[in-house]
């Protein structure tokens, strides 16, 4: 799991152009939306297709995001759960 | 009354404002990477910035330089940005093409998409400088300093806007030419025909334009 | 002196529903649209609904040798139809052409750049080159609103006039503005990706709304200038443009440049009809033009969205959605929301649920409004004398 977090955290850098930031300034357990990295609307839909393109988890609606989206241990976890690749 | 208050220029090798160089791109840079580091080096952390395209990027940094350093970034509806752009988000528009050629690798973002408009860079600077007032977005072949004063010159007749931000925005690939200006507009002190004051406006946009900086 | 008005002397839809402004309205007081699923349509790996031309049949429509685009035969069709009832010559120093669209002909460079085509200000070109016109066309690309701001724009160049080429002040007496867009995989995978679309009928300021369906038309106006205008014209009165000022995609939720836009026209309440509001069934667009319209004062003028009849058709909205405003005033008539059940925004608003005759003859008024991505909000005052 460990390794999934530091993944998805790299991943998350990239997707979302987090320029100034590096993995381990990410906090696994902080909110990624609101007060967490400022992250925006379109942040969240990036997000779903990161979940497709690297893991194959699709995902029908943005509410559903909201849930999987709380932190990125909460992530990796459904990713673990429900990856197809 | 159509005043030049500041002015900025950018091409594929350097960004100056007012004649005076700020950053010369290094040899093999992308632009990309260049933008970024300007944005770095000018000491403001805006992390939106990173997110934009090239084409957001150069309008963003160019209205850095020739709005004043000490801003007041207070709400203003009495101010507008206007520009012209040939490529449009044409450099962008690429990008999401790549996305979408391949059904069997098909993964279109949304991070992409929203820039393939070429308004996206009106509305970072809107966003920026919290500007509630008018933004136009024109495709134009080439910069024409008749189409521009006629813009301005509406703006001034409709009297609702006192600055402008204004200019030529365009970016295709490794392609750059952008030449923002900062206009004050004083409706109640026109004082020239148009025609006259066209004429000096041309004459200080051409100065701008051939100048080496 | 009277002040010289904006009016229009003629006007064209091209639609999935027919190639006149008559057809297209007459179809949608009937209640009609082609709006539909489609699967494996552009190439799509996902189905969408979206209303559609019928590309042979606007071939044939068109009936000519030369070779035009999908976006290019129907601005031109609708260019020519609007220019014909105007009874003007396109060809004269005093028209100037006003082209809306969002992404032109950006199907042509699919397989990456290899000729001029994408370049929007090209597609104006051919517009304006095929009626022998020889002013440098203006193209306005600002997003979903750019319908209006080309009228915005046609408005301000036949008042004020312009600057030439030569530097001389030039006037013009009559602007065509030409509204088009054809749906590509490049459009409809990207308001995909948005997840902005809805598999199913669309449902403007319904509580249940799931989203937006896209459409392809094409629309023109011809403006012209005067002080004598014919009784039953289409008068341009004002319009704005402001920016949110907030974010590229989301809609302001204190609808900051829309509320800005509306109250900058100077409206006379009592003297509107209606609001042909954007409506594209989004959540975000909809709470935002309802709250833009409460925060008016406006919550008690009826509000119609036109998206349950040809879809959201991007740089043609605002000049179809004017031309079928015009004629419902016309009319004496208030068109529905086609496809809304429950109405359910964050704003007050009195949307429009059935076909409503306007019996206050003094509301011959209607505003239009319009927003779109980039922050960008315009809104536009029209009379029907």
């Amino acid at each position: 799991m460990e390794e999934l977090i530091q993944t998805l955290k790299e991943q998350i850098i990239e997707a979302l152009n987090l320029e100034d930031m590096n993995p381990d300034e990410i906090d696994a357990n902080a909110p990624l939306f609101g007060e967490g990295l400022g992250l925006d609307s379109i942040d969240a839909l990036e997000l779903i297709v990161l979940l497709e393109k690297n893991y194959g988890i699709k995902l029908a609606n943005a509410a559903e995001g909201k849930k999987i989206f709380q932190s990125v241990a909460v992530m990796a976890d459904y990713i673990s759960k429900n990856r197809t690749k | 009354m159509i005043t030049v208050k500041s002015y900025c220029k950018i091409d594929g090798r350097t960004i100056s404002a007012n004649g005076e160089t700020v950053s010369e791109r290094p040899d093999g840079q992308s632009l990309k990477d260049w933008f970024t580091n300007v944005h770095k080096e000018s000491g403001l952390s805006y992390p939106k910035f990173y997110k934009m395209d090239n084409l957001s990027k150069a309008g963003f940094l160019a209205a850095e330089q020739v709005l004043p350093e000490n801003e007041d970034v207070q709400p203003k509806e009495d101010t507008a940005v206007v520009l012209f752009s040939g490529a449009g988000s044409l450099d962008t528009d690429l990008q999401h093409m790549e996305t979408i050629a391949d059904n069997n690798n098909y993964y279109p973002s949304p991070h992409v998409f929203v820039y393939t408009l070429a308004n996206i860079v009106c509305g970072e600077i809107a966003i920026r400088h919290r500007i509630f007032g008018e933004t136009m977005c024109y495709i134009a072949e080439s910069l024409s300093a008749e189409q521009l004063y006629s813009q301005l010159l509406y703006l001034e007749r409709e009297r609702n806007t006192r600055h402008a931000i204004c200019g030529w925005c365009d970016i295709l690939k490794d392609e750059c030419k952008v030449l923002l200006l900062h206009v004050e507009i004083c409706p109640a002190c026109s004082t020239a025909e148009n025609e006259e004051e066209m004429s000096y406006f041309r004459k200080q946009l051409t100065e701008i334009l051939y100048s080496k900086q | 002196m009277t002040e010289q008005q904006v009016y229009a002397i003629g006007n064209c839809i091209v639609s999935p529903l027919g190639y006149t402004s008559d057809q297209t309205f007459n179809s949608i007081v009937n209640g009609t649209s082609m709006l539909s699923l489609h699967k494996g349509t552009f190439d799509l790996p996902e189905p969408f609904f979206a209303s559609l031309f019928d590309r042979e049949n606007l071939d044939k429509e068109f009936n000519c040798e030369c070779r035009y685009t999908t976006v290019e035969q129907a601005a031109i069709l609708a260019a020519a139809r609007a220019i014909r009832q105007a009874g003007i010559d396109p060809s004269q120093d005093n028209v100037l052409f006003v082209i809306s669209s969002t992404k032109g002909n950006i199907n042509n460079a699919a397989h990456g750049l290899q000729d001029m085509t994408p370049y929007v200000w090209h597609t104006a070109n051919r517009i304006a080159g095929y009626f022998g016109n020889r002013n440098m066309p203006v193209t306005v690309s600002l997003a979903c609103t750019s319908g209006i701001v080309a009228q915005i724009a046609a408005m301000r160049a036949l008042k004020y006039g312009g600057i030439g080429a030569s530097g001389n002040r030039q006037t013009y007496r009559y602007a065509v503005v030409v509204g088009a867009e054809e749906l590509s995989k490049f459009i409809v995978s990207g308001f995909q990706s948005f997840r902005a679309l809805s598999t199913e009928h669309c449902m403007p300021f319904d509580a249940n709304r799931k989203g937006l369906n896209l459409g392809e038309s094409a629309a023109a106006i011809v403006y012209t200038i005067g002080t004598d205008i014919p009784k039953g014209s289409l008068v341009m009165k004002s319009g704005a443009i402001r920016n949110d000022a907030n974010h590229i995609s989301a809609p302001s939720r204190t609808a900051e440049g829309l509320l800005r836009a509306i109250q900058a026209l100077g409206a006379e309440k009592d003297r509107i009809s209606f609001i042909n509001a954007h409506g594209t069934a989004t959540q975000y667009n909809d709470d935002m033009e309802s709250v833009a319209i409460e925060r008016a004062g406006w919550s008690s003028i009826p509000v119609n969205s036109l998206k349950g009849y040809l879809g959201h058709t991007l740089g043609a909205a605002g000049v179809v959605e004017t031309i079928l405003s015009y004629n419902s005033i016309k009319k004496g008539i208030i068109l529905p929301c086609k496809g809304t059940v429950t109405p359910g925004t964050v704003g007050k608003i009195n949307p429009c649920m059935e076909l409503t005759a306007q019996t206050d003859s003094s509301r011959n008024c209607f505003v239009k409004l319009i927003s779109g991505f980039g922050g960008s909000n315009a809104a536009a005052l029209f009379e029907v004398l």
